[in-house]
C-alpha cells in the first residue's frame, strides 16, 4: 500500500492493523468449537456383558466378550473360579488370547505374554492387563467393570 | 425497441405452445411407452396396468337348487315390526349361513313356505325355554366336525365348561335370572366375540356382567355383593384397559367367560400369575407363601385385593393403611423390614421422579439429551425390577437393586449438569464472539469510509 | 515487520500483480448483486467447511441416520452449533440465491456482453435448490422422509427429463436406502463441486475493459472492505441463529406406520409450489396439475435461459415480467404459510 500518498497515514494503518487483529481474532474464535467437534470425548459405555451360561463354559477355557466397544477376555481356570481381563494388549492395542497349552494369555502381534492374574511376564507389554469383575447370577457369567 | 417487445411476447407464446404437448408425453402411462426419453420399465412401475381385469374367466359360486330358508323370505315381509326383526338380525348375524338357517335352532320343516311350518307336532320350537338354550346351542357348538367347517379355531368345550358352572347348574335346576348362553351373546344377532358389535366383545364385558353381577337388589338372592364391576373399574386394570391397553384383563381375563371359576382353581390368586409370572416367583420364595398356606390364605390377594387392586406404593411401611400392618405390628423383625422396604421403595420412587423431572426441564430447555433420555429409560426399567422383587423380602437384593438404580439416577443428574454447563459455555463464547464480530464490523465500516474519502480527494 | 512479510510473498508468488489488476477493476459502488454475490461465496465457504465437519460423524444409512444427527445435536461437544450454522447458512444461500438473480432480473444485466454470467448463474440456481433439497433429505427424519418422497414424485412430472431425474434422485423407481445414499452423495460430492467450477466458472466469465456506469469503486481495496463488513454481518446473523433458534431433529421416519399428518409443508423455497398445488385443479389443458405447473416452470426456465438471446438490448419489459413474477412468487409464498 506505499503508493498511495500516506495522508492520516498512522490512523490508516492503526485501522488495517487492527482488522487484521480483530479478524485474527475471530478465526482463533472460531477454530475452537470446530477443534472440541473434531476431538470429543468417548461416552460412557455400556458397564455390564453376559458371557453365557456357567454351566456350559468350560474350566481351562476361555472367552472373548464386548462390554460396549472394549473386548474383554473371560478365562475359566481349572479350578473352576472366573477371570476375566481387559483384552487389549498395554503394548500396541492389540488383541490378546487365552493359551489352553501355556495357560497364559498371550499377545500374537509382538509376542507379549501374560500371566492368568493379568501381570505383563514376558515381551514388550509395559502394564499388566486392566481386571474386571465376574460374577454368577441365575446361572450366568456376568461381566462388569471393577 | 419496439420490434423486441414484440419478439419477446410472439417467443413467449410460442413457447407455451409447442411446450405443452411436448409435456404430455412425459408421463401419462399409454403415451409414456412411446415416449423416447422415458424408459419403459419407469413408466410401467408408475402408473398401475389399466387394461382389462385378469378375472374373467373365474368359475362363478353355484346357487343352491332349493332355497332353503323359506322363513326369511316370509318373516321379513311381515307388517310386525317384531316379527320382522328377528329375520333382519338374523341375516346381519355371524350364523347367517344356508348351511344353518332358522331351522338349527328352531327345528320345524324350512322348505315349508306355508305357516304349516310352525307346525309344534313335526318339532318346530317357537321359543325355547332358558334351560333348553345351552342344549339347542350345543347341538352345534359341541360337535368338533360340525362347528370346524365354519370356524377352524372355534372351541367346542363351551357347553361342558358351562354345567361345571354355578351359572350353568343354577340355569339347569330351572332358574330363569340365572345366564344362559343367549343371555351374554343374545339370541338372532349373534356376532363373533372379536366383531366390534358383539355383546360379549371385550370392550363391553364389564358392562355386560354388570348387568346382573352390578346390581345389588339382584344378587341379594344369591348371597353375593354387587361391588365387583365398578371396583374392577377404578383398578389399575380397570383403568388401563379404559386407556388403551388392550391385554388388560377384563371381568373374563379371570373369570372364564363359560366356566366362571375354572374348574379345581381354589382361588383367583393362581390366575394372577399369567401375567405377573416374577412377581409370584418372587414370592414364592418368600416367608409370605409358607405363612399365608399355614393360615389358609390365598396368595396375592390379601395384599392387593382382587377386584379392587389399586396403585401399591402405599403398600409398604407401617402406617395404618399399609398392608403389612394388617398383620405385622407386635412384631420386631418384619416390622423393621417392612420398614426399610418402603424407605428403599420411596428413595428410588423420589429418584426416578426427579430424574424425569429434572429431564422434562432440560428438553424445555431446549438441550437435546440423547444420553439422559437413556438413562431415564434405564432407570424406570430398574424400578420396575425392583417393585417386582420387592415380593421375596430379600432386603440384601432388594438394596442391591435400589442402589442400581440411584446409581443411574446420579449419572442422569450427571449428564444433565453437564449438558446445561455446556450450554452456558456456549452462551458465553457466543457473546464473546459477537462482540469481536461487531468491533471487526465497526473497523471495516470505518475502513470503507476513510477509504472512499480518499477516493473522492483524489479523484474529482 | 509486516512489509517484510508482504516482501517475502510477493517476492515468490504472483500475488501483487494480482492485486493490482484488482486495482484497477471496478464495480458499481452500490450494485447490490455483487455484494449479494460476494456474500454467496461466503455462504458457500461456510457451508463447505460445515458441511464437512458433519460428514464426520453422519450416517446415511436409513437406519442409523437420524440417530447420528441426534448426536451430533446432542453429543459432541458444539455439535447444535456447527450443525445450526450448516442449516441457517443454507436458509441465507437460497434466499440470497433468490435475490441475485431477480435483481439481475430486474437490472437485465444479462445483456451482452454478459451472457455467460447469467447463464452459469442458472445453472447455480438450479445447483443451489438442489444442494438445498437434497440435504433437507438426510436427517431422514419423519418429514425429511415425506419431503423427499414428494419433492422427488414432482420432479419425475416434469416434461421430457422428469422420470429419468426422477430415478437419478431416488436411485431407483421408488423411495428406498438408495434414496439416501444418492442424496448422500449428490449433496457432498457431484453437487459441491459442480457449484465451485461454475462459480469460478461465472466470476470469470465477467467481461473486463468496459466502462462501469455511474460511480464505481476499485475491487481491492474497496469493495473487498465492504464486502468484508457485510459479511461479518450475515455470519454474526447465523451465528445467532444457529445459538438461538436451533432447527429441531424432528422424529425418526417411519416408513411403515408413519402417515402424513395435516401439516406437511415443505421448505419454504418449494411453498410457491406447494401453494399452486393445492389450488390447482385436478386437472389443466389436459395435462394432470403437477406436470403443467412442472411444464410451465421448465418454460419460463428456459425463457429465462433465452433472454440475453431474446432481448439483447434489455427492454423494459422484462424488468416488469420479472417484477411481476417476484410479487407472484411472494404471494404464493406467504398465501401458502397461512
Amino acid at each position: 500500500m506505499g503508493d498511495d500518498a500516506p495522508k492520516g497515514g498512522d490512523r490508516r494503518d492503526f485501522l488495517g492493523t487492527s482488522i487484521a487483529g480483530t479478524a485474527t481474532a475471530l478465526g482463533v474464535m472460531s477454530a475452537y468449537p470446530v477443534v472440541r467437534f473434531l476431538t470429543p470425548r468417548d461416552e460412557a459405555s455400556e458397564r455390564i456383558a453376559n458371557a453365557g451360561e456357567a454351566e456350559k463354559f468350560f474350566p481351562g477355557t476361555a472367552k472373548t466378550v464386548l462390554l460396549g466397544d472394549r473386548p474383554v477376555l473371560v478365562i475359566r481356570l481349572d479350578d473352576g473360579t472366573f477371570r476375566a481381563f481387559s483384552a487389549v494388549c498395554t503394548h500396541l492395542q492389540c488383541v490378546v488370547a487365552y493359551s489352553t497349552q501355556n495357560k497364559q494369555i498371550e499377545c500374537p502381534c509382538h509376542r507379549g505374554v501374560y500371566s492368568l492374574e493379568g501381570q505383563n511376564i514376558a515381551g514388550p507389554p509395559p502394564r499388566p492387563l486392566d481386571a474386571f469383575v465376574v460374577h454368577v447370577l441365575n446361572g450366568i457369567v456376568t461381566i462388569t467393570e471393577a | 425497441m419496439r420490434c423486441y417487445k414484440h419478439k419477446l411476447l410472439a417467443v413467449l407464446a410460442l413457447a407455451l405452445v409447442v411446450s405443452a404437448p411436448c409435456s404430455t408425453s412425459a408421463d401419462t402411462p399409454v403415451a409414456a411407452k412411446a415416449s423416447a426419453s422415458a424408459s419403459a420399465s419407469a413408466s410401467a412401475s408408475a402408473a398401475p396396468a389399466t387394461s382389462g381385469s385378469a378375472n374373467e374367466d373365474a368359475p362363478k359360486p353355484k346357487r343352491p337348487e332349493r332355497d332353503l330358508n323359506t322363513c326369511a323370505t316370509c318373516h321379513l315381509s311381515l307388517p310386525d315390526a317384531k316379527l320382522r326383526k328377528v329375520a333382519e338380525e338374523f341375516a346381519r348375524s355371524v350364523h347367517h349361513d344356508e348351511r344353518i338357517g332358522c331351522v338349527a335352532c328352531h327345528k320345524g320343516n324350512a322348505s315349508d313356505p306355508t305357516v304349516q311350518a310352525h307346525d309344534k307336532t313335526a318339532g318346530f320350537i317357537v321359543r325355547p325355554t332358558h334351560q333348553q338354550i345351552a342344549a339347542i346351542c350345543g347341538g352345534c357348538h359341541e360337535d368338533p366336525t360340525f362347528v370346524r367347517r365354519f370356524n377352524a379355531r372355534l372351541s367346542v368345550d363351551q357347553r361342558k365348561l358351562f354345567e361345571l358352572s354355578r351359572h350353568g347348574k343354577m340355569a339347569g335346576a330351572g332358574d330363569s335370572n340365572s345366564p344362559t348362553c343367549t343371555t351374554c351373546h343374545g339370541s338372532h344377532g349373534i356376532q363373533a366375540v372379536s366383531s366390534p358389535d358383539a355383546q360379549v366383545n371385550k370392550r363391553h364385558v364389564k358392562e355386560l356382567c354388570a348387568k346382573c353381577h352390578g346390581n345389588a337388589e339382584f344378587m341379594k338372592p344369591y348371597g353375593l355383593v354387587a361391588t365387583q364391576p365398578d371396583a374392577w373399574a377404578k383398578s389399575v386394570h380397570g383403568k388401563a384397559f379404559a386407556g388403551g391397553h388392550d391385554n388388560a384383563p377384563v371381568c373374563t381375563g379371570c373369570h372364564s367367560p363359560h366356566a366362571g371359576t375354572l374348574p379345581g382353581t381354589a382361588s383367583v390368586a393362581a390366575l394372577c400369575d399369567r401375567c405377573h409370572r416374577d412377581e409370584r416367583r418372587y414370592f414364592l420364595e418368600s416367608p409370605h407363601s409358607r405363612a399365608f398356606r399355614k393360615l389358609g390364605l390365598p396368595d396375592c390377594v390379601p395384599c392387593h385385593g382382587d377386584h379392587d387392586v389399586t396403585r401399591t406404593s402405599w403398600l409398604a411401611g407401617m402406617t395404618p393403611d399399609s398392608a403389612c400392618s394388617k398383620c405385622h405390628s407386635k412384631d420386631d423383625k418384619p416390622k423393621t423390614v417392612s420398614m426399610d422396604i418402603a424407605r428403599i421403595l420411596d428413595e428410588v420412587q423420589n429418584a426416578e421422579h426427579a430424574a424425569i423431572i429434572d429431564l422434562a426441564d432440560a428438553k424445555n430447555a431446549g438441550l437435546l439429551v440423547p444420553d439422559a433420555s437413556y438413562t431415564v429409560d434405564k432407570l424406570h426399567t430398574a424400578k420396575i425390577r425392583l417393585i417386582t422383587t420387592v415380593h421375596s423380602l430379600n432386603l440384601q437384593q432388594l438394596t442391591d437393586d435400589a442402589n442400581q438404580a440411584k446409581t443411574l439416577a446420579n449419572e442422569t443428574k450427571d449428564l444433565l449438569a453437564r449438558a446445561r454447563k455446556d450450554r452456558q459455555l456456549e452462551r458465553r463464547g457466543y457473546f464473546l464472539a459477537i462482540g469481536v464480530a461487531s468491533l471487526l464490523f465497526v473497523l471495516l465500516v470505518a475502513q470503507a469510509i476513510v477509504l472512499a474519502q480518499r477516493r473522492k480527494r483524489s479523484e474529482p | 515487520m509486516l512489509d517484510s512479510m508482504r516482501k517475502w510473498v510477493s517476492d515468490r508468488t504472483g500475488a501483487p500483480a494480482v492485486v493490482d489488476r484488482l486495482r484497477e477493476r471496478r464495480i458499481g459502488s452500490w450494485s447490490i448483486p455483487h455484494y449479494v454475490g460476494g456474500v454467496l461465496l461466503m455462504l458457500f465457504l461456510v457451508e463447505v467447511a460445515s458441511g464437512i465437519l458433519l460428514m464426520l460423524p453422519y450416517r446415511p444409512d436409513p437406519l442409523q441416520a437420524h440417530a447420528s444427527v441426534v448426536a451430533i445435536a446432542g453429543r459432541l461437544p458444539y455439535g447444535n452449533l456447527v450443525r445450526g450454522v450448516h442449516a441457517w447458512s443454507s436458509q441465507a444461500f437460497v434466499a440470497m440465491l433468490f435475490v441475485h438473480m431477480a435483481l439481475t432480473l430486474v437490472m437485465r444485466s444479462y445483456k451482452e456482453p454478459k451472457e455467460l454470467v447469467w447463464w452459469t448463474g442458472l445453472a447455480l440456481l438450479l445447483v443451489g435448490v438442489f444442494l438445498a433439497f437434497t440435504g433437507a433429505i438426510l436427517p431422514w427424519s419423519q418429514n425429511a422422509y415425506l419431503q423427499a418422497r414428494v419433492s422427488s414424485e414432482m420432479v419425475g412430472h416434469g416434461p421430457f427429463f422428469g422420470q429419468w431425474l426422477k430415478r437419478m434422485l431416488r436411485g431407483g423407481t421408488d423411495l428406498s436406502p438408495w434414496s439416501l445414499n444418492h442424496a448422500y452423495g449428490f449433496h457432498t460430492g457431484v453437487l459441491p463441486a459442480m457449484t465451485t467450477l461454475l462459480f469460478a466458472l461465472h466470476v470469470a466469465f465477467v467481461p473486463r475493459g468496459k466502462p462501469v456506469e455511474g460511480p464505481s469503486i476499485p475491487v481491492y481495496p474497496d469493495f473487498f472492505v465492504r464486502l468484508a463488513a457485510a459479511c461479518t454481518a450475515v455470519l454474526a446473523a447465523i451465528i445467532s441463529l444457529a445459538t438461538f433458534a436451533p432447527i429441531a431433529v424432528g422424529t425418526p421416519a417411519n416408513l411403515v406406520t408413519g402417515a402424513t399428518t395435516g401439516d406437511v409443508r415443505p421448505p419454504w423455497y418449494f411453498l410457491f409450489l406447494h401453494d399452486l398445488l393445492r389450488s390447482a385443479p385436478p386437472r389443466l389443458l389436459g395435462l394432470e396439475s403437477p406436470q403443467f405447473i412442472l411444464g410451465a416452470l421448465s418454460v419460463l426456465l428456459l425463457f429465462a435461459a433465452a433472454l440475453p438471446l431474446i432481448d439483447r438490448r434489455g427492454s423494459k419489459i422484462t424488468a416488469y415480467v420479472g417484477a411481476v413474477l417476484v410479487v407472484v412468487f411472494l404471494v404464493l409464498t406467504g398465501h401458502a404459510l397461512l
